[in-house]
């Protein structure tokens, strides 16, 4: 039996590498000047490290299906929404201030880390929902 | 399918279904956060008021409309936008070119794309709101024009359109990108850009334009600079998009585009015969010495930001239909750098700055109390009167000796008319023991043609050894108060009567001991006071002088009249009338902390007239804060500690009370007010105070209603009329409207800026625009209004200008009282913006802003007592800068003490649109009077916790102290309300009742939906995953 990488290996690495960039970015911008206030949301850190240790987990063992890590999939996704909306919500005021009453370069700067976060956690997470169909291993009979 | 794909495609469909549910329970937990916000984009409602139909509503409603329907609404907001630029367009030059005669008006050639893209609102901030279809549909110069049968070149207005794409400027906001085909204002730290076309792409868009000026020679060059909230002119070259090498050097000055434009007309005047008039489209004032000086330029005409009605009025004052009668808000410049005030203008860092606290930048307003007139006439009367260095070169703009005429081209209050008018003082009454001044004003039109004249009343003060000695300064001369004629036919004359506020010629004077055994006062020193009248400050300045035995020989630019001064003699100094304000609060130093030499003592040299050169100010920047000043600084100076006795202060009592059951009780004492109180929680309290946001929120246990905000100084604009308008024609609501009324999408942001209403230096025309917005409110039930906005303009650099009045203070105290007075009689609650010393858009969150206590009173204050004072206004906003080292929501002497105690303000006062919880300092804010943060969330405990840590129930419960001032900033916010329009369709049986709206219906379907597609998923799946393993 010969083991391939499966379709859902590549949308898998691009949901990791996309949640990986979300995940940084939002580090980046909670120690922006005009964030750091905020603080850093448990529930954004938790969710997002859960779909990221979900997913590699998945992508590690590559068990054929059925098989428990099959909950893996379903989890990712999940866990990036929240964490993407959960996000959107912290920032939305700011971004609302900084686009119209405060609107400097230094805030606009400030700002884009937190929409290039968002963008890739809610990309991530539409490419974990595609991941799902897929296995990330192939198995090919002889 | 095989079973193993079977299986991946029900893992697939759990995992859409487990991520969509995660997905629309998250987003349920987002609207909820910022519900209002979303119902007012929407257009949804999240509560309802309900009363029960058998009970006596005859009290429902306590405001009437002047109007039986929308489109006299409308039309009247029309016509006071029309008249508002008819009274308030300034003439600043005419060689008898204006007016035009009837058959001229046939021959326009509009030059300038300003001329068909002009700015008629600010970029960002009293920005107009066009309406179409309506039946007061907004207008552009050329529309105006056109409706008043002129007729427009083509040939030029074709060639325009070509370059249209030429003038595009592109600005990134909220929800997506502006697009600007007027010329904008630079943003922060940018550079301003010319737009205007060279001729050579005039040519390149038609070769006939040139030929067409022959048979429609009346050339009109509209010149524009744009005014806009968070954006700055920076002063110089500096502010010039130097890679363009159009000469230009200043922003606010004009370009070699705009300069070879004007020249092509005159050229072709020249030829052809015909007229050049310039048309100035600015808030800020502009450096335009050379159009002045410029013979071939015939008539100057500057017509402010005119909004949606203004241009009919431009076009009646150039067709001379009315004769003008504006008078400048500002002193024109020319060069606007060299002020004092300027040296200390921009992005001035701490050397030890700190984004993440807001410490960013310091502002030392070294210049005093000598900002626009106050400088150029105070300066120009020390040079004639030979004392002060005055003649020194400091601050020249020719290097040489300081010349009042190489300084200034038109000064504050200066205008011109199609007739003349002669005006005498026939007499001044000074009662001091009323605090009153009666001037009588007889004016007489001496020309040919009808019109109004403003009467400026003006006063100069003594400037004494005490004052040399106490640091007090003096303006050589100030507006006291001012009125207005009726029409006046040639040979007519009225005698205007003003009634002026001594309290605004008194001096501050920090040093004076006072009634509570402190110093600081407001003063009268003993000698002599001037009284007089004229087109401008220079020209009363002049009678001043003249009165003092002044002539052109000792340098005055011409000869004065002194028999048009009264001058009343005060034989003794009085510190006592004025030590007590119009309530019976006894005055002291309240903002001594705003001067950085009681930080960091010597730093700081002050501008005095008693030595111009000597203390002209240097430019202070990287300046340390001190560990001291830092402990200040970090925003966080009141702790929450368990104190008093916290059971005295009641909440959640069942006094049977509700909101509507004190509608229109304006007695505080009334004991009802606090049963009433007793009523809220203190969560409510804690909320309410919280999460504010664009509205105040209900408040369930009294019945209080949400109560919607709006900008701004131009008109109530923020939404549509039908929005929240009552569309139950059946109701008993005299201002319901039908749901396809004609002018439901209308918008009220209209009128012209704030420094045209100013200009117009008509209290009663000021007042007929409170009474439209007052009728507007009620069609449209909007009713908090920040429709009164008194900074002053410190310099013309700032952008934000064309939202405040005046550089003077008196000016723009009373047009704000006049247009507060009469929007409250309809119910609005006016709310005046921004306290205080919001005096630049550069960091404005944050910059720390000092200056002297005389300065702070005199000017900035000032120009917002009297609506608040004597207008009884029932709003305020607080300020994005810091007052000293204090953020402007803190300061206890500014809002405790001058706003609330000096003052006797009662009402709402709301911060800024501030969202980082560290800059609400909401605890500090609400001990000083701050009802509502304009931060949103949930409206739960755990949501405003989470935003301010220390805001809890538990932590909050221990503080009798911060208890109190959260039941006076309940008590103030719906004292508010209940003495408002707000309180219309609401009886004491009135109650609120929660609304789901379509969006909550749809979020919790999704929600369903998407957990049975996880049920179904997983079901799917195991059953597969059986069989494939049997």
């Amino acid at each position: 039996m010969n083991k391939k990488l499966g379709k859902g290996m590549v949308t898998s690495c691009i949901t990791l590498i996309l949640a990986i960039i979300g995940f940084v970015a939002y580090i980046i911008n909670a120690n922006t000047a005009y964030f750091s206030n905020l603080g850093k949301n448990t529930t954004v850190i938790a969710s997002l490290a859960i779909a990221i240790a979900a997913l590699i987990i998945w992508m590690t063992l590559g068990k054929v299906s059925p098989s428990w890590t099959d909950i893996l999939p379903v989890i990712v996704p999940a866990c990036l929404f929240v964490g993407g909306i959960t996000l959107l919500n912290t920032r939305i005021n700011g971004m609302a201030a900084i686009m119209t009453f405060t609107n400097n370069a230094q805030n606009m700067s400030d700002m884009s880390s937190a929409v290039v976060a968002i963008v890739a956690i809610i990309a991530a997470a539409i490419f974990g929902i595609i991941s799902a169909f897929f296995d990330v291993k192939k198995v090919a009979e002889n | 399918m095989s079973k193993g794909k079977k299986i991946s495609l029900y893992r697939g469909l759990t995992a859409s279904g487990a991520a969509l549910l995660a997905l629309s329970v998250s987003a349920t937990t987002v609207v909820n956060d910022h519900r209002t916000d979303i119902d007012k984009f929407l257009g949804t409602s999240s509560t309802k008021i309900v009363t029960d139909e058998d009970v006596d509503t005859s009290d429902m409603y306590t405001y009437s409309s002047d109007y039986s329907n929308t489109t006299e609404l409308v039309s009247a907001i029309a016509d006071v936008g029309e008249r508002m630029s008819e009274e308030g367009s300034v003439l600043l030059k005419n060689n008898g070119a204006l007016p035009l005669s009837a058959d001229e008006t046939k021959k326009v050639s509009l030059l300038g794309f300003s001329s068909y893209y002009p700015v008629q609102g600010g970029d960002m901030g009293s920005s107009l709101t066009v309406n179409v279809g309506t039946d007061a549909d907004t207008v552009d110069f050329v529309g105006a024009l056109t409706a008043k049968g002129f007729v427009i070149n083509t040939e030029l207005q074709n060639a325009y359109e070509k370059l249209k794409e030429t003038f595009k400027t592109e600005v990134e906001t909220w929800g997506g990108t502006s697009t600007y085909y007027n010329i904008t204002a630079p943003s922060i730290g940018a550079q301003f850009t010319s737009k205007e076309p060279s001729i050579e792409a005039l040519n390149g868009a038609s070769s006939g334009w040139k030929d067409s000026l022959a048979s429609n020679n009346v050339m009109i060059v509209t010149i524009a600079r744009s005014g806009s909230e968070n954006k700055n002119y920076t002063p110089g070259q500096d502010g010039v998009d130097s890679t363009q090498n159009l000469n230009q050097t200043d922003p606010l000055g004009l370009s070699d585009d705009e300069r070879n434009l004007i020249q092509a007309a005159i050229d072709a005047k020249n030829v052809n015969g015909g007229k050049v008039i310039v048309i100035l489209n600015n808030s800020s004032a502009m450096e335009v010495q050379e159009l002045q000086d410029n013979e071939g330029v015939d008539a100057i005409l500057q017509v402010g930001l005119p909004g949606g009605y203004g241009f009919y009025g431009v076009a009646d004052i150039l067709s001379g239909e009315v004769n003008p009668s504006g008078h400048l808000t500002d002193t024109y410049a020319v060069v606007a750098a060299n002020s004092p005030a300027a040296q200390n203008y921009g992005d001035l860092r701490w050397t030890n700055a700190d984004d993440t606290l807001y410490i960013n930048d310091a502002l030392v307003e070294a210049e005093g109390i000598y900002t626009g007139y106050k400088y150029y006439e105070t300066r120009y009367a020390d040079v004639v009167l030979g004392q002060g260095n005055a003649s020194d070169s400091v601050g020249s703009s020719t290097g040489s000796a300081w010349n009042y005429a190489d300084e200034v081209t038109y000064t504050f209050g200066y205008g011109l008319s199609y007739t003349t008018f002669e005006q005498v003082i026939d007499s001044i009454d000074v009662d001091t023991a009323a605090r009153k001044v009666t001037a009588r004003v007889t004016v007489t039109n001496t020309g040919d043609t009808a019109g109004k004249d403003a009467v400026q009343l003006y006063v100069s003060l003594p400037y004494t050894q005490y004052d040399i000695e106490h640091g007090i300064e003096k303006s050589a001369i100030q507006l006291l108060d001012f009125g207005k004629t009726e029409i006046l036919e040639p040979g007519a004359s009225e005698t205007v009567t003003i009634e002026a506020d001594m309290d605004y010629m008194t001096s501050w004077d920090s040093t004076a001991s006072n009634a509570t055994g402190t110093t600081g006062s407001y003063i009268l020193d003993e000698g002599d006071y001037y009284f007089t009248v004229g087109n401008g400050a220079h020209e009363a300045l002049n009678n001043v002088l003249a009165a003092q035995g002044k002539t052109v020989a000792d340098g005055m630019t011409e000869e004065g009249n002194a028999e048009n001064v009264k001058i009343w003699t005060l034989s003794e100094f009085d510190g006592s009338t004025f030590a007590t304000t119009k309530n019976g609060t006894a005055v002291e130093n309240q903002l001594s902390d705003m001067d950085l030499n009681n930080w960091l003592p010597g730093t700081v040299t002050y501008l005095t007239r008693n030595d111009w050169a000597g203390t002209w100010p240097k430019t202070y920047e990287g300046l340390t804060a001190t560990d001291e000043m830092l402990e200040i600084l970090d925003n966080d100076t009141y702790e929450i500690t368990a104190n008093g006795d916290p059971s005295s202060v009641v909440f959640g009592a069942d006094n049977g009370l509700k909101l509507a059951d004190l509608k229109g009780v304006t007695d505080v004492d009334d004991e009802r007010w606090d049963l009433l109180v007793d009523q809220i929680t203190l969560s409510e309290a804690l909320i309410r105070t919280g999460f504010g946001g664009t509205s105040t929120k209900t408040i369930d246990s009294i019945s209080s209603p949400e109560v919607i905000q709006n900008d701004g100084a131009n008109g109530i604009y923020s939404y549509p009329l039908s929005q929240y308008a009552n569309t139950d024609t059946s109701s008993s609501d005299p201002c319901a409207i039908d749901a396809n009324d004609k002018n439901a999408s209308y918008k009220a942001g209209v009128m012209a800026n704030a420094t045209v209403i100013a200009q117009t230096f008509s209290k009663k025309l000021a007042s007929e625009y409170g009474a439209v917005m007052g009728n507007y409110s009620l069609w449209s039930n909007l009713t908090i209004w920040w429709g009164v906005s008194n900074n002053i303009h410190r310099l013309p650099y700032n952008a934000r200008n064309h939202e405040y009045y005046s550089e003077d203070p008196v000016l723009s105290s009373f047009i704000g009282l006049a247009e507060a007075v009469a929007a409250q009689k309809y119910g609005v609650i006016v709310a005046t913006k921004h306290l205080a010393f919001n005096d630049t858009e550069v960091n404005r969150s944050g910059v720390a802003v000092f200056m002297t206590e005389q300065k702070a009173r005199e000017q900035e204050l000032r120009a917002t007592q009297a609506p608040i004072e004597s207008g009884k206004v029932l709003g305020v906003m607080t300020a994005f800068n810091r007052v000293g080292l204090t953020p402007a929501n803190a300061h206890s002497g500014l809002l405790n003490n001058i706003l609330h105690n000096e003052w006797g303000f009662y009402g709402l006062m709301s911060e800024d649109f501030i969202m980082d919880p560290t800059y609400v300092v909401l605890k500090e804010a609400v001990l000083n009077g701050v009802t509502m943060s304009c931060n949103t969330g949930d409206n739960t405990m755990d949501a405003v916790s989470a935003v301010y840590s220390y805001w809890t129930e538990e932590n909050v419960s221990k503080d009798a102290t911060m208890l109190q001032a959260l039941k006076n900033a309940m008590k103030m916010q719906n004292y508010a309300l209940a003495n408002s329009n707000a309180m219309d369709g609401l009886v004491s049986n009135s109650r609120l009742e929660s609304v789901r709206t379509w969006y909550d219906n749809l979020l919790t379907a999704l929600s369903i939906v998407f957990g049975l597609m996880v049920v179904c998923g997983i079901g799917m799946y195991v059953n597969t995953a059986r069989k494939k393993e049997d």
